[in-house]
């Protein structure tokens, strides 16, 4: 399964533990310097929460903090492993000088 | 005043949105309120902008498959009204225009060597029923050495 970039930024900020949306944006901008908008980081949520890779947990003062699942862990995993190997490939190529 | 904005903010976006997220998204305008500290006024706008861009993809998505539906059907007429022409034209029927056969069961009307069926007599005898005559049976020749 193919995910999207935001999906990506999503599953991997939730990989450090439980958030609600704002700490969700806070954190991803943090790391990646991408500020997701409300609708963008909503729009992400809902899909992953129906693929089953995230799950909204009960609400705390109306925020609903959001779990990563075991499925979405494997997904991010593969995700990243495959972005890590082509990242690798891209930086030998740069270091022995092509074109 | 930020809660009436935070409202019509929420009323930008799509329903669907609204319904399944309105109360979190409202909470989480409302901390992007409180805890940034520049201009007010460039938030809302950007909320806003969101608001809008999210409901006209998700209008797009919906006008895009209606497009689709409408595009197919009218494929879907125009060809049917082509073979409808092309059969009244006398074009010759191929494969995928000849209706299957809807009555396989009846009684064939000519025999496997192309002599057309007895019409057989009237009555409810089955040997009043039509019949193959064998070459035989038609052929004065070949009637006369059989017996």
């Amino acid at each position: 399964m193919r995910l999207a970039e935001r999906s990506v930024l999503v599953l991997t900020s939730l990989a450090g533990g439980d958030r609600h949306g704002y700490a969700l944006i806070k954190d991803i901008e943090s790391f990646s310097g991408v500020a997701l908008s409300p609708g963008t980081l909503y729009g992400a949520l809902a899909k992953l929460e129906a693929d089953g890779f995230v799950q909204r947990l009960p609400a705390d003062d109306r925020r609903y903090p959001y779990r990563l699942t075991p499925a979405g862990r494997a997904v991010l995993a593969e995700r990243l492993a495959e972005s890590a190997r082509i990242a690798s490939l891209g930086l030998e190529r740069i270091a022995l000088g092509g074109p | 005043m930020s809660n009436r904005l935070t409202g019509a903010i929420l009323l930008l976006y799509p329903r669907r949105v609204r319904e399944a997220h309105g109360p979190e998204i409202v909470s989480l305008i409302d901390d992007l309120i409180a805890h940034e500290g520049r201009s007010r006024t460039g938030l809302f706008i950007r909320l806003a902008v969101d608001g809008l861009v999210q409901r006209i993809a998700s209008t797009a998505t919906v006008w895009t498959v209606v497009a689709v539906l409408a595009a197919t059907s009218f494929g879907d007429l125009a060809i049917s009204d082509f073979a409808a022409a092309s059969a009244h034209q006398g074009v010759p029927r191929t494969a995928h225009t000849i209706a299957p056969a809807r009555h396989a069961h009846r009684t064939p009307t000519t025999c496997p060597d192309g002599i057309a069926l007895n019409a057989g007599r009237l009555g409810s005898s089955p040997r009043d029923s039509p019949r193959c005559d064998s070459h035989r049976d038609s052929d004065p020749v070949l009637r006369g050495r059989g017996r």
